[in-house]
């Protein structure tokens, strides 16, 4: 009886009430540079063979390659400088008489955002130079055939100081923001 | 007859102890904060987080504490975003991953709210019941993460409103 007489008396005839409450999502973007070599970084291997006649110019055939790959993934703050990559030699020199150049190949790949743009060949030393600039936020994709292919190529520089031996150099590859 | 009015005076006092709560508990936030670890280079961010299924849990007492609020009263609970710094690529999204208890009985209902729900600054209705609730688990879920948006923290409030419909 209690109960049939409450409902009676509780059943409310009015407007809406409302109760609020707040809960905060909070998510960092941090600021992120990395850059990696695809497919991997072991080394590569160019050389130099004797002419195959007299009087022809040594053969530069083998004194390429193109194995390598640069990915990256960069996050851009609102106001930051772009990044560039530079490429160095940190270790090692070049036999004497040649000169080791290089150049990044336009952005290719799945990647997404400001990818970079090359800046063209460079002669590699121990000073860091920009091989690809403007990179805002983005990431090239993972892999070979993605980012920024790498053309090495020796030249010779002058043929009489071509001497017989070889060389190891290690070169790194950096980005900046400068 | 006097206990009859005895017991009509103490539920109509009841009226006077409002129960119009929506709480939260734990009443903390979600934070999350990507590193340069959550990703290898050549990668995107992973482009969608997900919180624990019990990142939080909401209990809805609409109403006096006594028989018609506790058990039969309907309700429903909407959601929306508002203020703080918030990209427009980044989509918030919220669901239920529960029940939670009600007051006891097996009239007491909780329906929608189920799949995941886009969080927009305009309020939209999460999910609705009947009587009290207690401890509903929501999860959470922000999509569209990418390296292509500018670093920075970015933070939005959710507003859970509950309606006594």
């Amino acid at each position: 009886m209690v109960i049939i007489i409450s409902l009676f008396i509780f059943v409310p005839i009015h407007a809406q009430k409302w109760s609020s409450t707040s809960l905060s999502v909070n998510l960092t973007l941090p600021e992120i540079a990395v850059i990696n070599l695809a497919p991997n970084t072991s080394t590569i291997d160019m050389s130099i063979r004797p002419p195959t006649s007299p009087g022809q110019p040594i053969d530069m055939s083998q004194a390429t390659n193109a194995d390598k790959w640069i990915n990256y993934s960069v996050s851009e703050g609102r106001g930051t400088p772009k990044r560039n990559i530079t490429a160095q030699i940190i270790s090692g020199e070049v036999p004497r008489g040649f000169k080791l150049k290089l150049s990044a190949g336009n952005y290719e790949g799945y990647g997404k955002g400001k990818t970079g743009k090359s800046t063209g060949e460079i002669t590699l030393s121990g000073t860091p130079q920009r091989i690809v600039k403007n990179i805002g936020g983005g990431f090239t994709g993972r892999g070979a055939n993605n980012g920024h292919q790498l053309f090495f190529e020796l030249e010779y520089d002058d043929y009489e100081d071509v001497k017989v031996g070889s060389s190891s150099i290690t070169v790194a590859f950096t980005l900046t923001d400068n | 007859m006097v206990r009859l009015i005895i017991c009509c005076l103490l539920l109509f006092a009841s009226r006077f102890v409002m129960s119009q709560e929506l709480t939260m508990t734990p009443m903390s936030d979600w934070n999350v904060r990507l590193s340069e670890n959550d990703l290898r280079a050549g990668e995107d961010f992973v482009s969608t987080l997900t919180s624990n299924e019990d990142q939080s849990k909401i209990t809805i007492e609409v109403g006096p504490a006594n028989f018609y609020y506790m058990f039969f009263n309907s309700w429903s609970l909407s959601v929306e975003r508002s203020g703080g710094k918030w990209d427009n690529d980044l989509e918030l999204y919220i669901r239920r991953t529960g029940s939670g208890q009600s007051a006891g009985f097996f009239f007491a209902n909780i329906s929608g709210g189920e799949s995941f729900v886009r969080i927009n600054r305009s309020s939209r209705e999460f999910f609705s019941g009947n009587g009290y609730r207690y401890d509903v688990p929501i999860q959470l879920e922000i999509r569209g993460i990418s390296l292509t948006i500018p670093t920075d923290t970015y933070s939005t409030d959710l507003i859970f409103t509950v309606l006594d419909n």
